[in-house]
């Protein structure tokens, strides 16, 4: 029974990875202050659950949801393009608003607020992954590899340029770098692996409805974020560890389950306001935005 | 090489440049000069792309580069620097230069299927280092260097991008007397090589021993152009500059 548990926390602690670290990709390394992750995970996790639901296979869907997200992080970069800083936070957030309203209100398509039960488990080659264990393994591996994929980016050439845009714009636009096609591919690549995430928490929960892609859920991969220090992949995952598992132990006290959920917000909270004060780059932080 | 025909622009109801025009010929130096708030800095960002201007033409070996966006000027030839140097701060030295040597790092794919540096780039990285004697700091952060090396470093950054005209914008305020000299020979040694350069700059002893023209701004217009001991001659460069 435990170790199902852990199980169940650890495939959490690994979506939760996924998420955090394709937001490093677009705020660590981008320096893109994109607060509309939730609404790719959604995009993604709607996309993968609508098409599972009309008996596609797992592993269309797991990328179908990556495409999905992906094609909705370039949209969105059009527009905000030209946005910096703060505005850019204001116009994604006001686009993961957006998403959610659509998931509310699309009742033909997203069935609204009664949301879509039954997803089937996933299955590859022949493989049912039916518990906690297999789901996990595979969980696993999506966050591992979302991890190498992101490190690869980051540490390539065009890393280089993504940093050069990240530390000023301008300049890496006089040396010849086209800023706004490389903000939109990063944007994009970032909301692929957050449908990914999305993908997999809907074949995981097998329910999923608007209710799961509020901006609350936005606070733990943001923490994750920046308790792990941008631009610092070993402390991010580190860090959504913390996050995931350091509010568990609560249940064990006794606490009634209407004071875990606010009790988990306020030691968010705290950890925040630690990090801040203690270790204002997180526990590995690379770089310092201005 | 490079041609400005009746440049303007407005801010508002400031004319900040009103007709402008002249040549920087081919392996010269032409500087620019003037009191604040002559136009100096905005001519330079209408030739780069940076500010668009409201009319005339800017030619690049003939192409007009007038109204492109930065990085298409960038990529006809035209390579600068600014007043307060702009690099990438939590990039190491060495990659400040190797972005604007390499041309072909924006590929998302190329870099995802594993292109790396090649041994050849690295090289031309260090040996543009070399030059302005940051050898030693290439794997430090930018962030970490004092202001003259920053300078140091954005004018080995402008040279490394492939350019037929550089724009250096006071190339030497700001900083100590031994980096001034350290900038003002590297610039020496520029026009030996036959770079073609518009240069802004207050310091007109520097401006007299390295330019071949000089052109004077006053609020936005051109009121002397010749070499450096005709300007000095002017009677309203005098008026207007030298008090």
């Amino acid at each position: 029974m435990i170790e199902a548990y852990l199980a169940h926390l650890l495939v959490l602690v690994c979506i939760y990875i996924v998420l955090a670290v394709s937001l490093q990709l677009s705020i660590g390394f981008t320096g893109l202050f994109n607060l509309g992750h939730i609404g790719f995970y959604a995009v993604g996790a709607y996309a993968s659950a609508l098409l599972a639901l009309s008996g596609q296979p797992f592993w269309l869907c797991f990328l179908a949801a990556g495409v999905f997200a992906g094609l909705t992080g370039w949209l969105l970069s059009l527009p905000t393009g030209k946005l910096k800083g703060d505005y850019l936070a204001l116009a994604t957030l006001g686009f993961s608003f957006l998403v959610y309203a659509v998931a509310l209100n699309w009742n033909d398509l997203t069935r609204g607020a009664l949301g879509l039960p039954g997803i089937p488990k996933p299955e590859l080659f022949g493989f049912a992954f039916s518990d906690t264990y297999s789901f996990l393994a595979l969980a696993a591996v999506v966050a591992i590899a979302s991890y190498l994929i992101v490190q690869r980016i980051a540490s390539s050439p065009f890393g280089r340029v993504l940093g050069s845009v990240r530390d000023d714009e301008l300049a890496a636009r006089t040396l010849g770098k086209n800023a706004a096609r490389t903000k939109s591919i990063a944007l994009a690549s970032s909301a692929f692996l957050a449908g990914l995430a999305g993908s997999l928490y809907a074949y995981y929960i097998t329910f999923i409805d608007p209710f799961s892609f509020t901006l609350l859920e936005l606070v733990p991969v943001l923490a994750i974020v920046v308790i792990g220090g941008l631009a610092s992949l070993e402390g991010t995952i580190l860090a959504a560890f913390l996050v995931v598992l350091l509010p568990e132990p609560l249940r064990f006290i006794g606490f009634p389950s209407s004071v875990i959920g606010p009790a988990r917000q306020i030691i968010f909270a705290l950890l925040l306001l630690a990090v801040l004060l203690y270790r204002p780059k997180g526990i590995g932080g690379k770089v310092e935005l201005d | 090489m490079l041609e400005l025909r009746s440049l303007s622009k407005r801010f508002g109801g400031v004319h900040a440049l009103a007709n402008v025009s002249f040549n920087v010929e081919k392996g010269s130096v032409t500087a620019l000069i003037g009191p604040n708030g002559a136009g100096k800095t905005t001519l330079l960002d209408l030739v780069s792309g940076v500010t668009v201007l409201d009319s005339g033409s800017v030619l690049v070996s003939g192409v007009n580069v007038a109204g492109k966006r930065p990085e298409q000027v960038a990529r006809l030839g035209v390579s600068r620097t600014f007043q307060s140097p702009r690099l990438f701060g939590n990039l190491t030295v060495l990659d400040n230069v190797l972005l604007a040597l390499d041309g072909g790092d924006e590929s998302f794919w190329a870099s995802f299927l594993g292109r790396r540096d090649s041994k050849q780039l690295l090289e031309r990285a260090h040996s543009a280092l070399e030059r302005v004697h940051l050898t030693n700091k290439a794997h430090s952060l930018c962030r970490d260097l004092s202001y003259g090396q920053r300078k140091l470093l954005e004018l080995a950054r402008a040279l490394a991008l492939p350019h037929t005209v550089l724009l250096l914008d006071e190339p030497l305020a700001g900083v100590n007397p031994v980096v001034r000299k350290e900038i003002a020979s590297v610039v020496k040694a520029l026009r030996k090589q036959g770079e073609t350069i518009l240069l802004v700059e207050h310091d007109l002893a520097f401006v007299s021993g390295v330019a071949d023209r000089v052109v004077v701004l006053e609020e936005g217009r051109v009121i002397a152009e010749g070499t450096p001991s005709q300007v000095k001659r002017d009677k309203k460069v005098v008026e207007a500059y030298l008090g």
